[in-house]
């Protein structure tokens, strides 16, 4: 068989494969608001006058950028599983909660994503002038506007081109749940060069459709910083 | 990164055989397999899990009145996901072995085939001697039996353990590794896929008893004895009213049911 009835044939694995771009891609977007939100959160906490606060988050980050994000992926897959069976167990629940595969990746690659990007936000709080809290308070916003109308447009810009790079990661590291056999980008490309013995054609394909999100993860990316960066000069 | 995927499974799997389920009423079978072991379970293009194993399983899910549900898994992870209680019953050519036994609970004996050594076609020599074979690059799956047999007996050998079945047998056509230990429906399956007669069965390996076991059985968790009794009638039931003939027939041109071995 050629190639192209490989791939889009009537038995070919083409649309195997754009399943699992989707799969993919969803992962990505689901797990990002989470990562971004709590490393935001993270970040403050880790600024906080409080030693223990403090001692607690850079706890986490250097726990979860340490290990192995694949390690990370598997305590959430097995380990979370053990503990909520534990806990249905211990309240009477007669069937227990079960944690699929693509949640567990959400919540292990947010998790991921919460430390690393923590401290990109870190940096950017560190980088807003002490005046702009100042000037705030002094114009009489409460510290929930401050934070969001004052603080916030000038710490996206600091922080986008780090966030950017930790999207991209992210975005690579969603094949980190092919282990777990759901069917992604990586794993429908591994299940069809299994199936057919022609890896190198199902591995640069899905190779080629990585790359185009990437270019269109980059270019969105100069977009919002363009935007981000309007009236500074 | 393997060693420490295992260690992390094995790990986590200690802590879970302490939690036991209680008795209850099935009604939906929850399978497990590695589907990358055709014919007997692999992906096909619309990504559902097929083969012999699915029509089997199916079959006596058939007898038992319960519904089948299967999932995918790697290989290296099934037990652990198995113990985690992810699915209910393994039915992944898996063979029956005291290290497992130690684990899980099997099911009867439903298949045992040959296993082989296979060769590049252009390789002549029909001897796979320990001796013959020293310094030569042999590969298989790791976590199986296969593996535990070339650890045992080919220590001169540099042995190579994948992921799956399918990444040896690949290697073994781009001449990366000389030889490849598996199941000879297996092998036969993949070198037939992959055409231009790249590759020969070279000759079959005698079960040793204490690495081999007898033959493939389901795997369940140990105190799910009652689904095990289940299973083991819908086995003796399938066998009996010709089921298991038809569907071997579908796949196979060779009998693979071997002899009856209870557990």
């Amino acid at each position: 068989m050629n190639w192209f009835s490989l791939l889009f044939g009537p038995n070919g694995w083409g649309g195997l494969m754009l399943e699992g771009a989707v799969v993919t891609i969803l992962l990505a977007v689901t797990s990002v608001p989470f990562g971004f939100g709590s490393g935001l959160a993270l970040a403050v906490l880790k600024l906080s006058s409080n030693r223990v606060v403090r001692a607690l988050c850079e706890g986490f980050t250097t726990f979860f950028r340490g290990i192995p994000d694949l390690l990370s992926l598997f305590i959430v897959y097995f380990g979370l599983q053990a503990l909520i069976d534990r806990l249905s167990k211990l309240f009477g629940l007669s069937s227990a909660i079960e944690l699929n595969a693509f949640f567990a990746g959400v919540i292990a690659l947010s998790v991921v994503v919460a430390a690393y990007s923590s401290e990109v936000w870190v940096a950017a709080l560190k980088a807003v002038p002490r005046g702009q809290h100042e000037a705030a308070h002094s114009l009489g916003l409460d510290t929930r506007k401050t934070f969001f109308l004052v603080l916030m447009p000038q710490l996206i810009r600091v922080a986008l081109p780090g966030l950017g790079n930790i999207w991209m990661v992210l975005l690579k590291d969603t094949s980190l749940i092919s282990t777990l056999a759901v069917i992604d980008l990586l794993r429908a490309a591994s299940e069809a060069s299994k199936n057919t013995t022609r890896p190198i054609l199902f591995y640069s394909a899905a190779a080629a459709i990585y790359l185009v999100f990437s270019i269109l993860s980059g270019l969105v990316q100069s977009n919002l910083e363009r935007r981000a960066n309007r009236g500074f000069v | 990164m393997k060693t420490m995927k295992l260690l992390a499974l094995l790990g986590l799997a200690s802590c879970l055989m302490a939690s036991a389920a209680s008795a209850k009423e099935w009604k939906t079978i929850r399978v497990g397999m590695d589907a990358s072991y055709a014919p007997f379970e692999s992906v096909d293009p619309s990504g559902k899990i097929v083969g012999f194993e699915v029509d089997y399983a199916n079959a006596l899910c058939e007898r038992m009145k319960v519904t089948c549900t299967f999932q995918n898994q790697d290989w290296d992870g099934i037990i652990p996901a198995l113990l985690a209680g992810k699915f209910d019953a393994i039915f992944s050519s898996m063979n029956i072995t005291d290290e497992r036994k130690k684990k899980v609970m099997f099911s009867d004996m439903y298949y045992a085939t040959p296993i082989v050594f296979a060769g590049q076609a252009s390789n002549k020599s029909d001897d796979v001697s320990p001796a013959a074979l020293k310094g030569k690059t042999i590969g298989t799956q790791s976590s199986t039996i296969h593996a535990n047999f070339l650890e045992a007996f080919y220590k001169d050998s540099n042995i190579k353990l994948y992921p799956t079945q399918d990444e040896p047998n690949l290697d073994l056509a781009s001449g990366r590794i000389d030889y490849v230990v598996g199941d000879g429906l297996v092998e036969a399956d993949f070198f037939e896929k992959k055409g231009n007669g790249c590759c020969r069965v070279i000759s079959e390996i005698k079960r040793v008893p204490g690495i081999h076991g007898p033959g493939v059985g389901a795997a369940m968790r140990p105190e799910d004895a009652e689904l095990r009794d289940m299973i083991n009638k819908a086995i003796a039931e399938v066998d009996a009213d010709g089921t298991y003939k038809k569907l071997e027939a579908k796949y196979f041109k060779q009998d693979i049911r071997g002899k009856q071995v209870t557990n």
